[in-house]
């Protein structure tokens, strides 16, 4: 009988470290997710459309500079891209739905639109640091990684670390992104390939546009290559209602 | 067509005109059996855009061509010496022509687009069996093609989809080339389903051509399976008693380390068969009236950015039917903000008498610098 009681004792002090251990598991993933809820809540508004200049360095300190607008909706799954300078690619429209699964290019001199796979948005976006992949919208870092927070050692930022789920297709093998504590707005992103620190994405001179937090320049550095290039917001508005055709193959062409 | 062009250019001197354009310069070398040419041109391409209003669009291009090295050609330097052809020459010289010169509006149901205008249709990167209009260069699939004088009327219908309605006029209706397509999409797919009727070579039976009136039939798709983009596309005649036509098959993929490499096969059953051709392919296919010289054919390319600005490739086409091949590296670099140069070499494989093997090497350097 004594042994049952002890055995009893033993079984509930076994559950409820068990129930401790899940609760803190449990409060951990919760609390990995509500950060990145908030995170992509907060730098993923529901649509925007503005102007942007990309500046491009390479490690031979060739310097580029690009111009395009950018619109879009369903917090970044749909976004069309529009070049105005240089020369070069003036009128080069790319649309991207589905966050990245499905990318049309559009060449206006031959006024030809082309679908391409989504391998496609492995690819540098016009010679720049960042693949046509960082442009679509950040709903992927729930559907195709695992996250988790870590300690990120600093006061004012949280850390959250992505690892990507079994079967899904991304092209980073971790991420990590710190995220401001007061804002929500992410910090810093940290890209990783081939168990290689790629690239890191930082987020500079945050404004609120109707009471949104922006982050004015983007600064992307290129560890590999050691180039860098710098996204400057020279127009921005959101909350924009965009006709119904808007983010289709008949609005690429105008 | 010339009111058009008053009424065109009027718009154009009335409303606020984007300028801009490119010059382009190019330098090419070949080697035959037994002869070598220097030839090239320098072009500069003007462009006009206006847009009057936000649902209209004038668009035109004037291009300047002057030719230099060799102006003078010979069709018997490129045809094998069994064809026994004493002579057959032409000559280019130096030219300015009015390219494109369209109107475009947008209504709230339809698009509309009237004038010579720039056309391409099919998901086909090196053949286009959907594009009765136009023809390829195999060596430059995605050079500019010539405008097409044209209406088109663009529907958009359903989710997404657009009937599109394309008639280019000639002489009589009869003549008159026309082609209808609906395209849609099907989860990560996007299909067309077209028709068309055009005056066309048909097979005469005795491995030449006569000319009628066909009606043809065909559809393409694009999308993509397990992180491979395939896509597809063909155009078939519809005579029971006069069956021909053309598929294009493709597939590409983008490597986690930016490699990109493609293949596309091609089957032109109007094409000559093995052993079966005459002068007639040959002048039929360097006028573009068919887009291959025999039936089967095989392109595929590796691409790389070597650095920011310079890409690399490798092109590889051949005609499978009688075993000769171009294998041609290209070298493109991104010099300054609107200057690319490129400079490409094609060494031919093959029997000297066979499409590509008549040609043993070349080399193109090409300059352009846009504005």
């Amino acid at each position: 009988m004594k042994s049952y009681k002890i055995s009893k004792t033993v079984q509930a002090i076994f559950y409820l470290i068990l129930g401790i251990n899940s609760v803190v598991l449990f409060g951990a993933d919760l609390s990995a997710k509500t950060i990145l809820d908030s995170m992509t809540m907060v730098m993923q508004p529901i649509s925007s459309q503005g102007k942007m200049e990309q500046e491009i360095i390479t490690s031979s300190n060739i310097k580029r500079v690009f111009i395009f607008n950018y619109y879009s909706e369903e917090k970044g799954e749909n976004v069309l891209i529009r070049y105005i300078e240089p020369r070069k690619v003036r009128h080069n429209a790319f649309l991207i739905k589905n966050s990245g699964e499905d990318i049309w290019v559009y060449f206006p001199r031959t006024r030809r639109v082309r679908k391409l796979a989504s391998h496609a948005k492995k690819q540098k976006a016009q010679g720049s640091d960042f693949s046509y992949e960082d442009f679509s919208g950040s709903e992927e870092w729930k559907t195709d990684y695992r996250v988790k927070q870590r300690s990120s050692g600093e006061r004012k930022n949280y850390l959250l670390s992505f690892t990507p789920r079994i079967g899904a297709e991304t092209s980073y093998d971790s991420l990590k992104i710190y995220v401001n504590k007061l804002n929500y707005y992410p910090d810093r992103m940290l890209y990783y390939q081939d168990g290689v620190h790629l690239k890191t994405l930082n987020f500079q001179d945050v404004k609120e546009i109707q009471g949104i937090p922006t982050a004015m320049i983007m600064f992307m550095e290129n560890h590999l290559e050691e180039s860098q290039t710098t996204m400057r917001i020279l127009e921005m508005e959101y909350n924009v209602v965009f006709e119904q055709e808007f983010f289709t193959e008949r609005n690429l062409k105008k | 067509m010339i009111l058009l062009i008053i009424f065109l250019f009027t718009v154009i001197a009335s409303a606020q005109v984007d300028i801009f354009g490119y010059y382009e310069s190019e330098y090419d070398h070949i080697q035959l059996a037994n002869k070598s040419y220097n030839f090239g041109y320098n072009k500069l391409r003007l462009d006009l855009e206006s847009r009057p209003n936000e649902n209209v669009m004038v668009g035109a291009n004037i291009n300047f061509q002057i030719f230099h090295g060799k102006q003078e050609w010979d069709i018997v330097d490129f045809i094998p010496e069994y064809l026994e052809i004493d002579s057959a020459s032409f000559s280019i010289s130096d030219s300015m022509y009015l390219d494109n010169i369209y109107l475009r509006t947008s209504f709230q149901r339809f698009d509309f687009t009237i004038g010579k205008q720039p056309i391409s249709l099919g998901t086909g990167y090196a053949w286009n069996p959907l594009d009765i209009f136009n023809r390829k260069d195999l060596i430059d699939p995605t050079y500019e093609q010539a405008g097409i004088n044209a209406l088109r009327m663009e529907i958009p219908v359903m989710d997404g989809g657009t009937l599109d309605i394309i008639i280019e006029p000639d002489s009589t209706w009869d003549m008159s080339s026309k082609l209808i397509q609906l395209k849609s999409s099907l989860g990560s797919f996007d299909f067309s389903l077209n028709g068309g009727n055009q005056y066309h070579l048909i097979p005469d039976g005795n491995s030449g051509y006569a000319y009628d009136h066909v009606f043809f039939g065909g559809g393409s798709i694009v999308g993509e399976l397990w992180e491979f983009g395939l896509w597809g596309e063909t155009l078939w005649s519809l005579a029971a008693d006069n069956n021909f036509g053309e598929v294009v098959f493709g597939i590409d993929h983008t490597f986690n380390n930016g490699v990109y490499l493609m293949t596309e096969y091609f089957h032109n059953s109007l094409g000559a068969e093995k052993n079966e051709v005459t002068f007639d392919h040959y002048l039929y296919n360097f006028s573009g009236e068919t887009h291959s010289l025999m039936q089967n054919y095989l392109f595929a390319m590796g691409m790389y950015n070597l650095t920011n600005y310079i890409s690399g490739s490798l092109l590889v086409f051949g005609n499978l039917d009688d075993q000769s091949f171009i294998l041609a590296p290209q070298l493109n670099w991104d010099a300054f903000e609107d200057v690319t140069l490129g400079a490409w070499v094609s060494q031919s494989f093959g029997e000297n008498n066979s499409e590509f093997g008549i040609q043993d090497l070349a080399l193109r350097f090409r300059l352009r610098a846009y504005f």
